[in-house]
């Protein structure tokens, strides 16, 4: 009676463990195709800069983003920190990385470059992305990150979608307003940068080369009183906060008679980084020449 | 060498009225874009604006002239502090004073305390100063000897300075701490009348 009891607990434990089994295979064999349709790659990514995050967040597949930078948990400079609360956050030091043994890192060109040495030394496997000045090195980097983490396809339709996004561009006007990006401190960017490419190919015309800018510079408040732009174009990287430095726009000057330009707001979130919402700045910022009254040679 | 103390003193004050009209006026012709005062200043009164007139009138002259206002009230301070050490080298630095209004307006400006319907940011400097004045004379004692003064003064302008640094390290501004390193006194061109009309007498 009981080696009975004994044998049939024994098959009941089989069959239990015969159940699970097939019920696995069943489950796999049926979840095979739609699985492998999502995922086209096994690899798992680390990334230990915020922009790297956000094209990560773009173009992986959410079991592939084993770690993201904590920077991309701030909405201030992060376009998908909504995206970034799934994810597990790292502050791009090298053992948080290590002990997570990724197939790729995914690093920036200004990343600590001790912490890129020990990642190599450790025998990791790091992809830096570079600082994406134009829009052509933004869609390189596009490119560059979707085949680093075995998602060539997806980078193609994303670059094929930004690129017919940009030939449906509106030509610029014959007369352009004149525009300059001013940064607390009077930081700006001239028409070598991608914000420069961003406001040309809106149809604005950057006063920044009138002062002589080219890359990035800082623009004296004199000089743009003198330069009068129709429009600033302000990105506050930290709203809410204070400083001297970010009270130069409030400066009565700039609001004097026959100056007065218009403020056009943009989220720094999409200008700090690049990527497919860089293109949303190009119609904000033709969206604002549009409200322009009277565009003034 | 002089006729008389009256005779000394009037050439000194003269001579010195005379300095700061030529430095208020090389002030004005200071600036990042090349601008013509004189001509500028005719136009002004011709009534004719333009950028240079925005450029003399709203950056250039309040900085000039809260230099000025800036310099005579120290230049006073220090008179009233020589007199009260009895030391020619006595300054407001020296009790405290300055840097607990530095203090005190470093709180407000980079915690956003500020207000720009009340004067909050220069009442805090006046409380800063008076606070650490009051402290000074506390931690010397009373019938202190102008040395005990003057070494609570540089102890508690020291705690001051240091405090001061640690708020602008923790303020929440990305901005802050490059502007402990340029200077918390240096005059920026984010002065302007709003801002700093209460730094000038009561009209």
């Amino acid at each position: 009676m009981l080696n009975l009891c004994a044998i049939a607990v024994v098959s009941t434990h089989k069959m239990v463990a015969w159940l699970t089994l097939v019920s696995f295979i069943l489950a796999s064999v049926l979840l095979a195709p739609t699985t492998h349709a999502m995922s086209s790659s096994s690899l798992k990514v680390a990334s230990i800069n915020l922009c790297t995050d956000q094209l990560l967040m773009e173009l992986a597949d959410p079991e592939q983003i084993i770690s993201i930078s904590n920077l991309s948990f701030e909405k201030s400079g992060s376009y998908h920190y909504q995206q970034a609360h799934a994810f597990a956050s790292n502050e791009g030091h090298a053992e948080q990385i290590f002990i997570l043994n990724p197939d790729i890192v995914l690093a920036g060109q200004y990343t600590a470059t001790h912490t890129l040495r020990q990642l190599k030394e450790l025998g990791l496997n790091v992809q830096i992305v570079p600082i994406a000045n134009s829009l052509d090195s933004m869609m390189s980097n596009i490119e560059l990150v979707a085949n680093s983490i075995g998602q060539a396809e997806r980078g193609k339709a994303l670059l094929a979608g930004i690129k017919k996004r940009l030939q449906k561009i509106e030509p610029a006007p014959a007369i352009q307003p004149s525009v300059a990006a001013y940064d607390p401190n009077g930081y700006t960017v001239g028409n070598d940068s991608l914000r420069g490419e961003l406001m040309r190919l809106a149809g604005w015309k950057n006063i920044a080369s009138e002062a002589g800018i080219d890359s990035f510079g800082t623009l004296d408040l004199e000089t743009l009183v003198r330069l009068a732009p129709n429009a600033i174009i302000e990105s506050p990287y930290s709203e809410g906060t204070y400083s001297r430095g970010q009270q130069l726009l409030q400066h009565p000057a700039i609001r004097s008679a026959g100056i007065n330009p218009l403020v056009i707001r943009m989220q720094s979130n999409m200008t700090i980084c690049a990527g497919p919402w860089t293109l949303d700045v190009i119609d904000r910022l033709i969206d604002a020449r549009h409200s322009l009254k009277a565009p003034q040679p | 060498m002089f006729k008389s103390p009256l005779f000394a003193a009037s050439l000194l004050y003269s001579v010195g009225a005379v300095l700061v009209c030529i430095l208020f006026f090389i002030s004005l012709s200071i600036g990042h874009e090349p601008l013509d005062v004189t001509q500028t200043l005719k136009a002004i009164w011709n009534g004719t604006d333009s950028v240079d007139s925005v450029i003399l009138l709203q950056i250039r002259l309040p900085r000039a002239l809260i230099a000025l206002v800036v310099g005579a009230s120290l230049g006073l301070c220090g008179a009233a502090m020589q007199g009260l050490l009895r030391n020619p080298l006595a300054s407001p630095g020296l009790v405290g004073s300055s840097s607990g209004a530095a203090l005190f307006a470093v709180a407000v400006l980079y915690f956003g305390f500020h207000n720009a319907s009340l004067p909050i940011l220069p009442i805090a400097g006046m409380f800063g100063a008076l606070l650490s004045t009051s402290l000074v004379y506390l931690l010397a004692g009373r019938d202190a000897s102008v040395t005990t003064i003057i070494l609570a003064g540089v102890a508690i302008n020291a705690l001051a300075t240091a405090i001061m640094s640690l708020l602008l390290n923790l303020a929440p501004s990305p901005y802050a701490v490059r502007e402990l390193c340029y200077g918390h006194l240096a005059i920026s061109p984010t002065e302007a009348w709003p801002t700093s009309g209460s730094c000038y007498p009561p009209r």
